[in-house]
């Protein structure tokens, strides 16, 4: 491949076609450095390609992870659009760390939003290029000639010509600096609801993920790890695993790299994966359990309790809001709690190494290909330009593929014992060493003043900073911005205004959770909204209207008219006042990754406390849809997602370890519990924006809401549970 | 270890292997038909369903060797049946899966349901798939789909 390395941002699409005839454009996808850091220059890089073959093969590049969010159908649906041929044409390869696809993590809901422009931009110069190749063959001009369906057209006459034909002679031209783009009007893709294009194959058993690659000669292998966070490994006796059949080897993993993001573990390395579980299995160790040995979750709430003390550093402040709060007569001071939560998706972690003297190839089902890339080269000591990551299909992600753990511990093992091996977790590796959703604490304060109008609004959120609990260094006077997610940029006109953020790292091993620290600054955020309403008397929903009325107001990239319109159309949608008979309903709304949601649940509750959730109305702003049907997919996910974190089983912590193991105490939600959900898309002429998160956020809030509406006992500290429900535990 | 002579999708296989291997691991790492998943090991989520003489079983937790003189259909044998092409194309028609992993097991466990159960209800299809986990929510879709497939058989 013959192409250039750094491009100018104008001139951001490449014609990298070589001999060969086929017409080939690089073209570039902004993207953040790196998703895993809070906001920072955006930069264009080549990121993707499309090739289009003599033989009217349309090949992109997807250089995205497809974890059933379904990028593999939204990217070539964006390309197709403007390139006028049927998605069916477009074949999807998808790109590893050798391509230079410039960056190709997937997280913070950004494929779309990030892809969109760049695609129709490629799609658009490729159409253009074709056309001027057909003009000149016919020897007419431009304006004369159609791109239609695969063919380039004379229109008002019969000839066309497909675009393998062309495109000999259209890799040879310029590439177009700025090539017209459809009019929404034109779109015959883009807004119309598909199905994804890997359906079939994923429900006919023929789509490979990570879990079922193989190579010849492949071990596998089972690892048992630390119980306690930050435990050693003093001695171990492995002579019975040894006499498993087809126990190959047993050893410690020796790490070179200071990575956070391995426990101490021994490997367990077999001809099939069976005997190297039962010989993981009966591994004696004697651990040093070092300094966690006693922790539990009860230690670390005590550390929140005195950590909420601090003064903490203010994301954003308005007015005076202490001074404000001590003044007013009508106030309220509300503490939430939000738990570790797991992310357990479904395929356990696994990854597929082979670590050879000429080079590392990595297969798997992997969020961020090139920080495993570059984590593997730093713990073997070689260049990052020997190692190869591949990407397969995700069973699930939701940000635990994110972290390059698991590939990391494959290619130590594969390393030592020379040949290629397929690590495979068991479920209680994953539930036990994850990394979890941080627990969080919220001090939250408002006031009314004596007309009982919104007078302040506070919110301290009290909890470990996933980038600074790794990298110390990412954390810059004592804030973490992205702790400050759905928090800094409150929406609510309060004239007093503090958001604050008080880091207080644990032990425990925290990560990037769908939605990151929106689901418990919303949850926090939104309930407290509804106790204010409470307070002044009036509606919840007519509250936070009131407090998002008025002019547009921007606050980081999000604008109020946005919010408030989603809010109105919720309310609209999901009958808010008008509940079924015995049913009662709750209200929330939130904005994140650009895009903004708001839902109503409507439940009814049993004395015991049992309640049923009966609907869920979500209404979503994510700018142009180009798929809804993907769109819908993703808001029933992560309202699915929230509920089980909501009302189900969370992470706790005693004596240095997870409590939980496997889904039957880690439980999620269950198809006879699963409640109607009805989904509106409003129609905007936005940019598109992410979708993967941003319906997760209101799920335990409304919910929440909801139950106070039905039994005057408010949650403020998740999980829900029955006996907060019927107001015989303190919540 | 023990030969063994099964009979998975209508064909004959004979593995050796160690008689207490779950069936999951024969049907992946032996037989290559990795279409069944492995999701939890101890039959809490139904990632790993089969049917064993038409009935819904977990195979992460059954031995190898109960499967000798039975029949197993996997997700790569479903669309032979009439019951199992018919939810294929319904769940393409409502386009069910997210990330797919668990779908194999909840077509399996529909297969089972609508063998005994022609037209099911919301109800059965909540008992029948209760063990069904999906963590990515496609749970209205599946219930759908269900009914599709029902209509058209």
């Amino acid at each position: 491949m013959n192409m250039k390395k750094s491009i100018s941002r104008r001139n951001f699409i490449i014609n990298s076609s070589k001999a060969g005839g086929a017409l080939m454009l690089t073209f570039a996808l902004p993207l953040k450095k790196s998703p895993l850091v809070a906001a920072s220059e955006t930069d264009f890089e080549p990121n993707a390609f499309i090739r289009i073959s003599q033989d009217n093969e349309i090949t992109l590049w997807v250089a995205r992870s497809d974890m059933g969010q379904g990028v593999r159908t939204a990217l070539p649906l964006i390309l197709a659009e403007e390139l006028e041929v049927d998605l069916d044409k477009v074949k999807i390869e998808q790109a590893d760390t050798n391509r230079d696809c410039g960056k190709m993590g997937t997280g913070g809901s950004t494929s779309v939003k990030q892809s969109y422009l760049p695609l129709r931009q490629a799609g658009a110069a490729a159409r253009e290029m074709l056309i001027s190749a057909a003009a000149n063959r016919w020897k007419i001009e431009r304006s004369k000639c159609i791109a239609e369906n695969g063919f380039i057209i004379h229109r008002g006459n019969s000839r066309k010509l497909s675009y393998g034909e062309l495109v000999a002679e259209a890799a040879v031209l310029p590439v177009p600096e700025a090539a017209p783009l459809k009019e929404k009007k034109d779109f015959k893709l883009i807004g119309k609801s598909r199905g994804h294009l890997d359906t079939f194959a994923r429900i006919s058993g023929t789509a490979k993920y990570g879990i079922d690659l193989e190579l010849p000669g492949m071990r596998y292998a089972s690892v048992l790890r630390a119980p306690v966070f930050g435990a050693k490994i003093k001695s171990f006796d492995d002579a019975a695993s040894r006499s498993i059949a087809g126990v190959l080897e047993v050893f410690k993993i020796e790490r070179r790299g200071s990575g956070v993001l391995l426990s101490e573990g021994i490997a367990v390395v077999a001809e099939n994966y069976w005997a190297a579980y039962k010989g993981r299995m009966l591994l004696q160790v004697d651990w040093d359990l070092g300094d966690n040995e006693k922790l539990g979750s009860a230690d670390i709430r005590k550390q929140f309790i005195a950590d909420a003390k601090k003064t903490g550093v203010d994301a954003r402040s308005v007015g005076d809001a202490e001074k404000a709060f001590t003044g007013s007569e009508k106030k309220i001071e509300s503490i939430f709690e939000v738990p570790f939560a797991s992310h357990s998706p479904f395929e356990p972690m696994n990854c597929l190494a082979d670590v050879r003297p000429d080079g590392v190839d990595i297969r798997g089902s992997l969020q961020s290909p090139q920080w495993v890339q570059s984590e593997i080269a730093r713990e073997l000591g070689i260049e990052k330009t020997q190692v190869t990551v591949h990407v397969s299909l995700l069973g699930g992600g939701f940000g635990r593929r994110l972290e390059p753990d698991v590939a990391n511990e494959a290619a130590l093992i594969s390393k030592k014992i020379a040949a290629p091996v397929k690590v495979i977790w068991t479920r209680e590796d994953d539930t036990q060493h994850g990394l979890y959703r941080p627990a969080s604490y919220h001090v939250l304060q408002g006031a009314l003043d004596k007309k009982g109008k919104p007078l302040v609004f506070s919110h301290k959120i009290v909890a470990p900073s996933i980038s600074g609990w790794r990298w110390p260094d990412a954390v810059k006077n004592g804030l973490d911005n992205s702790m400050m997610e759905g928090l800094k940029n409150l929406p609510y006109n309060f004239p007093n205004l503090k958001l604050t953020g008080v880091i207080s790292n644990t032990p425990v091993h925290c990560g990037w959770w769908r939605s990151v620290y929106n689901s418990q600054n919303a949850f926090a955020n939104e309930v407290f909204m509804d106790e204010l309403a409470r307070l002044a008397g009036q509606d919840p929903f007519e509250f936070r209207l009131a407090l998002l009325a008025g002019p547009n107001r921007e606050l980081d990239h999000y604008h109020t008219h946005r919010l408030r319109k989603t809010l109105e159309m919720v309310a609209k949608t999901g009958n808010w006042g008008k509940p079924a008979p015995g049913r009662f309903q709750g209200i929330a709304c939130h904005a994140c990754f650009s895009s903004y949601a708001a839902e109503i649940m409507e439940i009814s509750v049993e004395k015991s406390g049992a309640f049923r959730l009966h609907k869920v109305t979500c209404v979503v702003d994510c700018g142009t849809v180009i798929n809804p049907n993907g769109v819908r997919a993703q808001v029933e996910g992560a309202i699915v997602y929230g509920l089980s974190a909501a009302v189900k089983d969370t992470i706790t912590i005693r004596d240095g370890r997870v409590e939980q193991s496997n889904f039957h105490d880690y439980r999620i939600l269950r198809i006879d519990e699963m409640p109607a959900i009805e989904v509106l898309i409003i129609d905007s002429e936005e940019a598109p924006t992410g979708m993967g998160e941003p319906a997760l956020p209101p799920v335990a809030a409304a919910l929440s809401n909801a139950i106070f509406a039905a039994t005057g006992n408010r949650i403020r500290k998740l999980p829900v549970t029955a006996a907060a429900i019927s107001g015989s535990s303190e919540s | 270890m023990a030969k063994l002579t099964l009979n998975v999708n209508g064909k004959t296989y004979t593995v050796d292997v160690a008689a207490d291997t779950p069936v999951l691991w024969v049907l992946r790492d032996s037989l290559k038909l990795t279409g069944t998943k492995f999701g939890c090991g101890m039959a809490q989520c139904g990632s790993c369903t089969i049917l064993l003489d038409g009935v819904a079983v977990r195979s992460c937790t059954m031995p190898v060797s109960m499967l000798v003189g039975r029949k197993v259909i996997t997700i790569e044998g479903v669309a032979e049946s009439k019951i199992g092409a018919a939810l294929q194309k319904a769940w393409l028609a409502e386009d069910v899966p997210q990330c797919g992993y668990c779908q194999s097991g909840q077509i399996m466990a529909a297969v089972a349901l609508l063998s005994k159960n022609p037209h099911p209800g919301d109800q059965d299809i909540n008992a029948a798939l209760n063990g069904q986990l999906c963590r990515c929510g496609t749970y209205q879709r599946i219930r759908k789909a269900i009914h599709l497939a029902a209509a058209e058989v």
